[in-house]
C-alpha cells in the first residue's frame, strides 16, 4: 500500500508539474504533415507548431490554412533552432533513416512516419542514436491507432475471441504517378500498416518469415532497387507460445485493386474479417457452442460499427474532430509520452521490429522465399 | 460423334445420389449399378431412380462386365483403395475429392492410371462450378490483363462430424481451395511453405498428430512467376462457412464474396463493382442442363448437407458428370486428369507435412506427364 501510496503521489506531482510543460515541435514534410499540423496546434502541451517543407507554396498554403506563421524551408533550419523540442518527420521513404539519427543528434525528440528504415543497419543506428541520447523516438503507424484496431484491442482484452488462431492483412495501393521513390519499392518495405497492428493486438513480434514476390513488373521499376515484384505475399511465424501465423499481402504496381490498409483476427469464438472495399464496415463473426445447435458450431456474423474513441483524447481536439482520428491518436501519445517522461506506444524496439519483419520478408523473396529470421531488438 | 453410352456405376449415395439423374438423362451415359452398404437405403435410392441392379459390395461391383466406368462418392480415407481397385479392374473412373490422403496412394494411382489406359478423373466441384467459369472466360479473353497473384481459402467448421473428420489435419482436404487457383494459372503446384497456426481441442488434436486450427500456405507455381496463397480451417475457428478464389490481375481483379449470397467484386483497376455471375448450363446436353440449379435433394426437405454448405457446389454436378462421359466417348483425358488431380490433392498434403516441419519448404513429387 505504501509503495503504491508513493508511487501514485510521485505521479501527481509528476503530472502537475508536465501540465506545465510545454514542447516546441517541428512538422517536416507538409504532403501528410499537413493532417498532423492541426492536432499538434490545438494539443495542451504544445508550445510552439514550427512547420517546414522544401516547397514554398505548399508551405505556405498550408501556413494560412492552419494559421500557423513559424515556417522553415529546411530541415538544417529546424534543427539550428535550439529553442524546437521535437520534430515529427513527414518526408520521403528513403530519408526517414538518416533524418531521424540527424534530428536525434541535435538533441531532439523524434517522430517518423512509416517505415522507420528500409534496412537493418539504419534500424541499429536509430535504436543506439536513440539510446545515446536518451531523447524520445516514436513510430507514426496510423493504423496502430485506428478505430479498428483500439476496438479490437477492447474486445481481445474482454475475451471475446478466444483463443487467437490466425491473423492476415493487406495493403493494396496502385502507385503509379507518385513521387519518384516509390517506382519499384519493395512491397514488403512499407507494410508496416498492417503488421504493426496486428503485432500490436498479438503482443508480439516477427520470429521468421517467408515470403514470395508474385507477378510480373516492367523492367524500369526494377532498377531503383533491384526489386522484381509488383505485389509479395509473406507468412510470418510470431513469437508465442502457442504457433501463431500472420499472413500479410502488399501490392504497389500492376495490380488491379482499391486502395485498402486492413487486417482480420481470427479467433476460436470470434473473428474480425477487414471489409474487402474502403469504406465498407468489418465483419464479426462470432461462433455457437458445440451443442448449443444440432450438429457443428454455427457463425453468425455482423456488419460491425466500429466505435470512436475521441474520449480518449484532449478535450481541444472535440470541435475539429468529434469522432477522433488516427492521426489525433498519435500525436496525443506521441507529445503525452515526452511530457510524461515515458516511452512512446511505437518506440524505437516496437517500431523496429515492425519495421524489420517487412525487410526480412523481401530479403526471402529475393531468396526464392527462403526463410529468413527475424532479428530481435527487443533485448 | 458415336452414340455410345457409357455405362455407370456409383458408389456411396449420399451426396452421390446426386449424380443419378445427371447420368440417367445425359445422352452418352447411363447408370448401370449402384453401390451402398445399407441395404434398406440401397433399396429405397434404386426403387425412386429405378436402377434395378444394386450392390452391397463394391468390391463385387467393380466386377460387373456391363459397367464402363465407376464414380465413388464415399467417404475420405476409402477414396484411393477403391480409386486404385477401379482402375485395376480396368474401368475409368471418377472419384470425388480428395483423390487419397497420402503421397504414395497418388503415386500408386497416377500408375494405376498409365497401365490401366482407363480415365481417371478427381471430380473437384469448385471448377465446375459458374464461379471458375466466368473467371476463366474473364482471363482468357484478356480482359484482366496479366494474372499477377492467387488466393483461396476454404474455412468449415466441422467440429461435430463423426468418424475420419474429427481432427482431420486441413490441408489433407485442400482441393476446394488449390484447385482453382491451379487451374487458372493453367499449370500444376512446384513446391509449398505452410505454417500451422492455433490450436485445436485436444481430443480433436491426437487423432492425426494435427494440432493446428489453420494452415495457410504459399505456394510457388510450375514455370510461372505468379505465387498463390491458401488458407484452410476446420476446428476452433470463428468463421462462417466459404470457399473461395480471388484472382489478381493487372487490369482487373476478382474477389469472392465474404458471407453467403452476397455478390462476388470485380476490381476495375482501382474501382470496385458487384458482380451477378451467369449460370453456364449452355455447356450442357440439354437432359441436364435442369441440374445446374437444383439437385435431387431439392424437393426434398433433407438436402444433403454438403450440398446446402457448398452452395449447390456452384452448379457443378452435371458439368463434372459431362467432362467425364465425354472424355470417355472421345477417347481423351479428361481435365482434371490423374496426374493434375495428384497433383491438386499432394498441394495439401505437402502442405501439411511443411506445416509440421515448422514451415520447411516441400517440393511436390512428379507424378508424370499431364497428357
Amino acid at each position: 500500500m505504501k509503495l503504491a501510496n508513493r508511487r501514485l503521489a510521485v505521479k501527481s506531482a509528476f503530472y502537475i508539474l508536465s501540465t506545465m510543460q510545454k514542447i516546441n515541435i517541428a512538422v517536416v514534410g507538409l504532403g501528410f504533415g499537413a493532417a498532423f499540423a492541426p492536432f499538434y496546434k490545438l494539443h495542451p502541451h504544445v508550445g510552439r507548431v514550427v512547420l517546414c517543407d522544401a516547397q514554398p507554396e505548399r508551405l505556405q498554403a498550408v501556413s494560412e490554412k492552419c494559421g500557423i506563421a513559424e515556417t522553415r524551408e529546411t530541415l538544417d533550419e529546424v534543427l539550428a533552432d535550439a529553442s524546437i523540442d521535437a520534430v515529427h518527420l513527414l518526408t520521403g521513404v528513403d530519408q526517414h533513416a538518416a533524418q531521424t539519427i540527424q534530428v536525434l543528434q541535435t538533441g531532439k525528440h523524434c517522430a517518423c512516419a512509416v517505415p522507420m528504415a528500409t534496412s537493418i543497419e539504419e534500424l541499429q543506428a536509430i535504436i543506439a542514436a536513440v539510446r545515446a541520447s536518451g531523447l524520445h523516438y516514436m513510430m507514426m503507424e496510423t493504423q496502430n491507432y485506428s478505430d479498428t484496431c483500439l476496438h479490437l484491442e477492447n474486445l481481445l482484452r474482454d475475451g471475446v475471441f478466444g483463443t487467437l488462431q490466425f491473423l492476415r492483412g493487406v495493403h493494396y495501393q496502385d502507385m503509379e504517378n507518385w513521387p519518384p521513390y516509390w517506382a519499384g519499392l519493395p512491397p514488403m518495405w512499407y507494410a508496416t500498416h498492417p503488421i504493426g497492428p496486428l503485432l500490436k493486438l498479438a503482443k508480439t513480434r516477427a520470429r521468421s518469415v517467408m515470403c514470395l514476390g508474385s507477378g510480373l513488373m516492367r523492367e524500369e521499376l526494377h532498377r531503383p532497387y533491384g526489386n522484381p515484384f509488383p505485389l509479395q505475399s509473406a507468412l510470418f511465424e510470431l513469437e508465442r507460445e502457442t504457433p501463431l501465423a500472420m499472413e500479410i499481402t502488399r501490392s504497389l504496381f500492376h495490380t488491379a485493386r482499391g486502395y485498402l490498409e486492413g487486417f482480420s483476427v481470427y479467433g476460436e469464438d470470434a473473428t474480425l474479417e477487414m471489409p474487402r472495399v474502403l469504406g465498407e464496415t468489418p465483419l464479426l463473426f462470432q461462433q455457437s457452442k458445440l451443442g448449443e445447435f444440432p450438429g457443428s458450431r454455427r457463425a453468425t456474423h455482423e456488419s460491425v460499427e466500429v466505435p470512436h474513441f475521441a474520449d480518449l483524447l484532449p478535450a481541444e481536439y472535440l470541435e475539429v474532430a468529434p469522432r477522433g482520428s488516427a492521426i489525433a491518436h498519435l500525436v496525443h501519445e506521441f507529445i503525452s509520452s515526452i511530457v510524461e517522461g515515458r516511452r512512446a506506444a511505437i518506440d524505437e524496439i516496437e517500431g523496429a521490429n515492425c519495421t524489420v519483419a517487412g525487410i526480412c520478408a523481401h530479403e526471402s523473396a529475393l531468396r526464392g522465399g527462403e526463410k529468413v529470421l527475424v532479428p530481435d531488438f527487443s533485448g | 460423334m458415336s452414340q455410345q453410352k457409357v455405362r455407370i456405376g456409383l458408389i456411396g449415395l449420399g451426396f452421390g445420389a446426386e449424380f443419378i439423374p445427371i447420368y440417367q438423362n445425359h445422352p452418352h451415359a447411363e447408370v448401370g449399378a449402384i453401390c451402398q452398404r445399407d441395404e434398406a437405403k440401397l433399396n429405397a435410392i434404386g426403387e425412386a431412380f429405378g436402377v434395378a441392379k444394386r450392390y452391397t459390395d463394391w468390391r463385387e461391383m467393380l466386377h460387373d462386365g456391363d459397367l464402363d466406368a465407376i464414380h465413388i462418392n464415399s467417404p475420405i480415407p476409402d477414396h484411393a483403395a477403391m480409386s486404385l481397385a477401379t482402375l485395376e479392374a480396368g474401368k475409368h473412373c471418377a472419384c470425388t475429392v480428395p483423390m487419397a490422403t497420402n503421397l504414395e496412394a497418388l503415386t500408386a494411382l497416377c500408375r494405376a492410371q498409365r497401365a490401366s489406359g482407363k480415365n481417371y478423373m478427381m471430380m473437384e466441384t469448385v471448377i465446375y462450378a459458374r464461379e471458375f467459369f466466368f473467371v476463366q472466360e474473364l482471363l482468357r479473353s484478356g480482359e484482366m490483363g496479366r494474372l499477377q497473384f492467387l488466393r483461396g481459402s476454404h474455412q468449415q467448421e466441422m467440429g461435430g462430424w463423426p468418424g475420419y473428420w474429427e481432427g482431420l489435419p486441413p490441408m489433407h482436404y485442400a482441393t476446394h481451395c488449390v484447385s482453382p487457383l491451379l487451374a487458372l494459372a493453367d499449370t500444376l503446384c512446384e513446391s509449398v511453405v505452410c505454417h500451422g497456426s492455433g490450436r485445436i481441442d485436444e481430443h480433436l488434436a491426437i487423432n492425426y498428430g494435427s494440432p493446428f486450427a489453420i494452415e495457410s500456405a504459399t505456394l510457388k507455381l510450375k514455370d510461372s512467376d505468379v505465387c498463390a496463397e491458401v488458407t484452410r480451417s476446420l476446428f476452433n475457428t470463428a468463421r462462417q462457412y466459404r470457399e473461395s478464389f480471388d484472382v489478381y490481375a493487372s487490369k482487373i481483379s476478382w474477389e469472392w464474396s465474404l458471407v453467403e449470397h452476397e455478390q462476388a467484386v470485380l476490381h476495375y483497376g482501382e474501382e470496385p463493382r458487384r458482380v451477378a455471375v451467369p449460370d453456364y448450363a449452355e455447356r450442357l446436353p440439354e437432359g441436364i442442363r435442369k441440374f445446374t440449379s437444383q439437385g435431387v435433394y431439392d424437393s426434398d426437405e433433407n438436402v444433403h448437407l454438403s450440398f446446402k454448405q457448398g452452395s449447390g457446389h456452384g452448379g457443378s454436378h452435371p458439368h463434372l458428370a459431362h467432362e467425364f462421359v465425354m472424355s470417355i466417348v472421345e477417347n481423351r483425358q479428361p481435365f482434371p486428369d490423374a496426374v493434375q488431380s495428384a497433383n491438386y490433392t499432394a498441394t495439401g498434403i505437402c502442405a501439411h507435412e511443411s506445416a509440421l516441419r515448422g514451415g520447411e519448404r516441400v517440393f511436390l513429387p512428379d507424378f508424370g506427364a499431364t497428357t
